[in-house]
């Protein structure tokens, strides 16, 4: 779960900035925050549906299989299509939410087990071969990292 | 066993010269993934240009890292199915990054579109086994090249 925190403070931070939204524009930011974290809504999903098996697996390097196929290619697509249709009416908040839901699908696709073609085909593939330990460092620095900056972002001076 | 989507006759001149220039090019022994993650982090750096001759030479590079790869997996390492999908994963993040950065122009507008067109060929081509993409991000950097000395 320290992958969500992560990947949501970061990927909406890249949304706010690319798309250049205000510290007081509120409304895009939650929805950079939104977008970014709505991805990994189909862990719990999953996490529930097969309690029982994680409950006997432990959690650690499982939840690879705790993905729908909404967070691969196929759920870049769809929101790539969503963006399409956002900008007609608000282009910025079409950037924010694309940008956001990209970011955070490329950070999993980079840091762990996935597969990203599916459900046309279910080949698993792993960017870099990290350990569990290399994997939370990442996490740890990225969030940091992420957080510092968001605190700049706010106070505008950024 | 691993299958690999061939490549269309069309584009058997340039991938021709492609791979005659691979023999001649010395290649650090490095995982293919670094070139990958190169290519993602670049196209992510589109999204905060400021001028188009730096989104040109962001594209410019990017696309020198995808030739890298694949060559650097055929010189060094095993050719697998898993890599051909990293890389076409790869190619398709790139491309999202540098046509939502340029969404505010029309050109950007029409490549965001035909990524959209692009993403369903990459499903094509793993399920028919037939390597079918546009190679919007060259086409992009010609485009905009046109467009950079007439806009001065």
């Amino acid at each position: 779960m320290s992958s969500t925190l992560t990947h949501t403070v970061s990927a909406s931070w890249i949304a706010v900035t690319a798309a250049q939204v205000q510290p007081d524009e509120t409304g895009y930011i939650l929805a950079a925050l939104i977008s970014a974290t709505a991805l990994d809504l189909d862990h719990l999903f999953f996490m529930i549906r097969d309690r029982a098996l994680y409950r006997r697996l432990g959690y650690r390097g499982q939840l690879h299989q705790a993905r729908s196929a909404f967070h691969e290619m196929l759920g870049l697509w769809l929101a790539g299509l969503a963006a399409a249709l956002l900008f007609l009416m608000d282009p910025k908040l079409a950037r924010v939410v694309f940008i956001a839901f990209a970011v955070h699908v490329a950070e999993d696709w980079v840091m762990g087990k996935s597969y990203p073609l599916a459900p046309v085909d279910n080949t698993e593939v792993r960017f870099f071969p990290f350990t569990f330990r290399q994997k939370v460092l990442v996490d740890i620095v990225v969030l940091v990292v992420s957080g510092g900056l968001w605190t700049l972002y706010l106070a505008g001076r950024l | 066993m691993d299958v690999i989507p061939g490549r269309p006759a069309l584009a058997s001149p340039y991938r021709a010269l492609l791979t005659a220039l691979e023999k001649r090019v010395a290649l650090p022994n490095i995982p293919p993934a670094y070139y990958h993650l190169a290519a993602m982090l670049l196209s992510g750096l589109c999204l905060y240009t400021q001028a188009p001759w730096q989104t040109m030479a962001l594209v410019g590079v990017v696309l020198v890292t995808d030739w890298l790869d694949g060559a650097t997996a055929r010189r060094y390492y095993e050719v697998r199915r898993s890599g051909y999908i990293i890389d076409v994963i790869t190619d398709r993040t790139s491309e999202a990054f540098i046509f939502a950065a340029a969404d505010g122009r029309l050109l950007g507008q029409v490549f965001f579109l035909l990524w959209l067109v692009n993403s369903v060929l990459t499903f094509y081509s793993v399920y028919s086994n037939r390597h079918t993409a546009l190679p919007l991000r060259f086409a992009y950097l010609i485009l905009m090249a046109f467009r950079v000395p007439s806009s001065q």
